[in-house]
């Protein structure tokens, strides 16, 4: 760990390096035509400083160019000089927006002129005439009412935003919403019904019936810098009291800020390209018995520290307490022969499940490419099952490194996928890999529907020591999307053993929308193998098919 | 293989040459008026919406998404667009990011709540339906004079001013259409109806624009998008419900790193 921090201090410097600046610029002069609004446009170094912030950095930058300060009075012929970027993101967004919006309350309409009201008054030929003389700028002071009145005494520089404001009436739309109105709140509760056509290799029963509630509360500050969010997940099943589950998915606060984010709580992070299996995606614990997919998580306790610029994102996490592996227990099915002991989880670590874990990643997007490398060390997410007592499995959470690598490249219909890991235990170390594609095809004879190909290959140089299945295996994948307004969906795949003939699992997925509140999702499994040390072997009685029912509230 | 090429290439030269005097004026009078509307709506910087999209089948079922959407105008470059959905209510925090480019494929992703996954998605079929709706990613994509050939074709009385009568057609040898027909008002340059012929060149669409608000003193905007498909009945109506601009949004706000912060 102390090797690295020199590593991620030299990548956080490329991360934030930032372009050059330009010279300095002057405007102007500005014509009876122009708007303020129009000159910012032309002001604007880049779309990462809001408009609202060059419009007040323009203001704070000229004060001579504005009849009595007023945003709304921008004088003819006054050359406006154009502040540095630096100087332009000086005001937060949220600041400068605020000012704006009480500045044109002033006078909202065009800017782009001499106080009109004041040449009526003082009788002035024509506005327009000291407009043509572009010696407007002569004219401010004692003469005209508006800028005796406000200009003389307030040195303009030191004026805060919020300061030329006439009105309270029209402050900004959101200032004066109710901190409820922030807060989301969303509500699903899940209805699910299993069934299996066998009895369990242990006699387990056929029918499974699970409920499962959760609640997203999320907050967000007006300016979006500042978000709290909080998710409880709960679930029932009618078999299997391991599969019975409180968990916190969400709970944190998170602060972005320019350039940066940081989070502290708990939450789920993914990493990852490809669709078959995620090798890569470390930072969370996988509740296995939620779904055989292994692409439902745990809630992951952590100090997470995001960073983008020019050299792409670098995130750091600090992961300080360890979620275990949810596993069936006796009544539940898709589990080995032997009972797992989770009760008695072995760590390698004398920290156990208080193991500091530490994890970094650099993504970057180059075009058409996307690149990730990432570093993991700390309790291992997958256990090793080893005998116990009572002709028990215990499971036994190694330590350790893992290097990880995700690219992906889009080209025209196709996107070609890659991850692949390095990972490293006391016991081994070794390679794993997926690769393969994903086409599209739009609009299906003339229909509406897509039809999407799926294929990758998956590699794990243990091979057939390898824990799981994918040492050497192909995974065919279709989705048709039917773009109806029930968006229906259906995804069919298949992963075939390419050393053993026998050794496959297919699966469907299927769902449509029954109203705006109700979803119906239809899963079905098969898992085929002779093969008695093959992982699959099993649980070669574990088909089954399972109904969901999602109710949003 | 070079000669083989001149060949056809020769051919297609001459046939250009060949086209009658009048039509290469209409393109240069298309392109002139395209141009006008393109000028007349930049400087617009970001804006932020709501919008219910309301989906109707041939025997008139009705079902509705709720959106919103942000938008940054980019010099230079095509717009960005963000659009978080609300209802219906399982998509809801879906969120989809487009960086979008006159000439070049655009950039997409999709932010999956459910599984915290942005997910970069292939963008070259634009002609696919947007949400089960019956306006295509394309048609709600920012207008950009390099996506067309422009001809016009005739002056038209629309409604209570005079338009001016467009063909487009699209320079992307993937968009879903052969041509479209637009109706722009001579008032503001935009649009008040398009029709949209499919690829074997028959009436597939017609989109009327209306309820136009001018904001910024400046930029006209339609609030009701009515998109009716002639082949299968269905139609859908977008219905933007409030238009805020100068909301302080950037190109950060525009990051795959923020997609994961939408709410």
């Amino acid at each position: 760990m102390h090797r690295l921090i020199p590593g991620v201090a030299l990548i956080a410097t490329l991360v934030t390096a930032v372009p050059a600046q330009a010279e300095s610029v002057v405007l102007g002069p500005v014509q009876s035509t122009d708007t303020l609004w129009k000159l910012a446009t032309q002001a604007r170094p880049d779309e990462g400083v809001a408009m609202v912030q060059v419009v007040y950095a323009l203001w704070q930058a000229n004060p001579d160019a504005f009849s009595g300060q007023n945003i709304n009075m921008l004088r003819a012929g006054a050359q406006l000089n154009v502040p540095q970027r630096s100087e332009m993101l000086a005001t937060p967004v949220a600041r400068a927006r605020q000012w704006y919006y009480q500045a044109i309350a002033a006078k909202p309409g065009r800017l782009a002129k001499e106080p009109a009201p004041v040449a009526k008054q003082n009788t002035i030929p024509t506005s327009m005439a000291t407009v043509k003389t572009g010696a407007a700028v002569h004219q401010s002071g004692p003469a005209t009412p508006v800028a005796a009145a406000a200009t003389p005494t307030t040195p303009l520089h030191t004026a805060p935003p919020g300061k030329p404001a006439t009105s309270k009436a029209t402050m900004p739309e959101t200032a004066d919403e109710s901190w409820l109105q922030q807060l989301s709140r969303d509500y699903t509760l899940t209805l699910q019904q299993r069934y299996y056509p066998q009895q369990g290799e242990q006699g387990q029963a056929k029918s499974h019936s699970s409920v499962a509630f959760s609640a997203e509360w999320v907050w967000q500050s007006d300016d979006r810098n500042h978000q709290l969010a909080f998710e409880p997940y709960l679930r029932f099943d009618q078999r299997d009291s391991e599969r019975n589950l409180v968990d916190l998915r969400q709970a944190y606060w998170q602060y972005a800020g320019d350039g940066f984010d940081v989070k502290a709580g708990v939450d789920i992070v993914f990493w990852g390209v490809t669709e078959s299996q995620h090798l890569v995606d470390v930072i969370n614990q996988t509740d296995l018995v939620a779904h055989i997919d292994g692409e439902t998580k745990l809630g992951q306790p952590m100090l997470n520290w995001n960073l983008y610029g020019a050299g792409g994102t670098l995130s750091m996490y600090l992961l300080p307490y360890f979620r275990e592996r949810t596993l069936a227990g006796a009544e539940g099915r898709l589990r080995p022969p032997l009972l797992v002991d989770t009760d008695q989880p072995l760590y390698e670590s004398a920290e156990q499940e208080n193991n500091l874990d530490f994890a970094l990643r650099w993504s970057r997007q180059f075009d058409a490419l996307d690149l990730a490398l990432s570093y993991f060390e700390g309790n291992s997410r997958e256990p090793i099952l080893v005998p116990g007592q009572n002709n028990e499995l215990q499971p036994l959470y190694l330590q350790m490194q893992q290097l990880g690598l995700e690219a992906q490249l889009i080209s025209g219909s196709w996107i070609w996928k890659l991850e692949s890991i390095y990972r490293k235990t006391r016991q081994q170390d070794f390679v794993a890999a997926t690769a393969g594609f994903e086409y599209t095809q739009v609009g299906l004879f003339d229909s509406n529907w897509d039809l999407g190909w799926i294929a990758e290959y998956q590699y794990d140089s243990r091979d057939e020591q390898a824990p799981l299945p994918g040492q050497n295996d192909m995974f065919i994948g279709t989705r048709f999307v039917a773009n109806d307004a029930a968006g229906s969906e259906i995804l069919l795949g298949l992963v075939q053993d390419l050393d053993n003939s026998d050794s496959r699992s297919g699966k469907i997925e299927a769902s449509m929308r029954l109203s705006n509140n109700l979803r119906l999702r239809l899963d079905a499994w098969f898992f085929q193998s002779d093969t008695n040390w093959e992982p699959l072997y099993y649980i070669r009685r574990d088909d089954y098919l399972q109904l969901s029912l999602d109710y949003y509230f | 293989m070079r000669n083989y090429l001149l060949t056809p290439l020769l051919l297609i030269s001459l046939g250009l040459a060949w086209q009658p005097f009048s039509l290469a004026a209409d393109e240069a009078k298309g392109l002139q008026i395209a141009k006008e509307r393109k000028s007349r709506d930049i400087g617009w910087g970001d804006s932020e919406s709501q919008t219910t999209m309301v989906l109707r089948n041939a025997a008139g079922d009705e079902s509705r998404r709720e959106m919103r959407t942000a938008a940054l105008e980019v010099q230079g470059d095509g717009d960005k667009g963000l659009t978080i959905f609300d209802e219906p209510r399982d998509v809801r925090g879906t969120a989809f990011l487009n960086h979008s480019h006159p000439t070049a494929e655009d950039d997409q992703w999709l932010y999956l709540p459910a599984v915290k996954r942005v997910k970069r998605i292939a963008s070259r079929n634009k002609s696919g339906p947007f949400m089960g709706s019956e306006f295509a990613y394309e048609d709600l994509s920012s207008f950009e004079i390099e996506k067309y050939r422009f001809n016009y074709l005739q002056d038209e009385p629309c409604g209570d001013s005079n338009c001016f009568v467009l063909e487009q057609i699209p320079a992307d040898e993937f968009s879903g259409y052969s041509k479209s027909i637009a109706w722009l008002s001579q008032q503001h340059y935009q649009p008040v109806k398009v029709e949209y012929y499919d690829r074997k060149n028959t009436l597939l669409k017609t989109l009327t624009l209306q309820d136009y608000r001018q904001y910024l003193d400046k930029y006209w905007r339609p609030h009701k998008l009515s998109m009716v498909n002639h082949q299968t009945g269905k139609s859908t109506d977008l219905l933007i419900h409030k238009i805020e601009f100068n909301t302080g949004r950037t190109a950060a706000d525009f990051d795959t790193n923020a997609l994961q912060r939408v709410r």
